[in-house]
């Protein structure tokens, strides 16, 4: 495994999850989360101040994406892809539905936010698949 | 890829998350940090009523766990390598999952960490169960 790489990758895959996270859920589907001030989500201050928990807890979940990318998905932004997509139905399937039937949301909350997981992850592993090139010493 | 395996495997790991979802956060005192949190979680009684959907959507999620298993599947042990995939998807569902729970939810550092805890146990044995029971393909006979 080419372990620079797969920081690299991370890095960049982390870039894109924060700017894609940041357009989806900070702007398109903002007023969707508006219903929920003070009940199930933080609010405000409260809410920047655990980012920083957040966004090492994304870069450290995305270094294990490129991890296992790396250990044999196949190589290119199309096999990123369909790592990427497979991880998004992992997590909209295992937690954004699962999350539906625990949390006090609305079924059209959790319906976008399963929908941005598939998005989002499939966009995170194009970039890694893109970015991730394995050691020259074990290319045959 | 043997799909016939993966999906076996996605049933077989979806009871072992299920039962051990049971025993990790319903029998162990972690079940006692949801309790300060009824706004933020459904009651118990409300919860049930979710449930078929909970089911099938992890059964989903589960296969594509093995499908994901298969594609990186080195040989070797099962039950070894299921490990390692595991715990590797732990430490991903702490991260992505839980350490964005804390960062939106209105919830506690304590149940934050109870839930980190016991969903890497969780995900790792889930993985040992996917690695124990997916085999690939034999090779046809020349």
């Amino acid at each position: 495994m080419n372990y620079g790489r797969v920081l690299g990758a991370a890095v960049a895959g982390a870039l894109l999850f924060f700017i894609y996270g940041f357009l989806v859920h900070g702007l398109l589907i903002a007023q969707d989360y508006l219903p929920y001030p003070v009940g199930v989500y933080r609010g405000g201050e409260d809410a920047k101040s655990h980012t920083p928990f957040g966004l090492a807890g994304i870069f450290v979940a995305i270094l294990v994406f490129a991890t296992i990318f790396a250990k044999g998905s196949g190589r290119g932004a199309g096999a990123g892809a369909r790592l990427g997509l497979l991880f998004g139905i992992f997590m909209a399937g295992a937690f954004a539905a699962v999350n539906y039937g625990t949390l006090h949301i609305s079924g059209k909350l959790a319906l976008e936010i399963g929908a941005s997981e598939l998005i989002e992850w499939t966009l995170v592993g194009i970039v890694v698949g893109l970015l991730y090139k394995p050691s020259a010493t074990t290319t045959r | 890829m043997n799909y016939g395996r993966i999906l076996l495997a996605g049933v077989v790991g979806t009871f072992v998350y299920f039962a051990s979802g049971f025993l990790v956060f319903g029998l162990l005192p972690l079940a006692k940090f949801y309790a300060p949190y009824p706004g933020v979680y459904r009651a118990k009684e409300a919860v049930l009523s979710y449930f078929p959907l909970g089911m099938v959507s992890t059964l989903v999620a589960i296969i594509v766990l093995a499908a994901i298993y298969a594609k990186g599947y080195e040989g070797g042990a099962g039950l070894a390598e299921g490990a390692r995939f595991g715990v590797l998807v732990g430490f991903f569902v702490v991260c992505a999952v839980v350490g964005d729970e804390y960062v939106t939810l209105n919830i506690g550092r304590d149940l934050a960490l109870a839930m980190a805890g016991g969903r890497l146990v969780e995900w790792t044995i889930v993985g040992m169960s996917i690695g124990l029971v997916y085999k690939p393909k034999k090779a046809p006979a020349e």
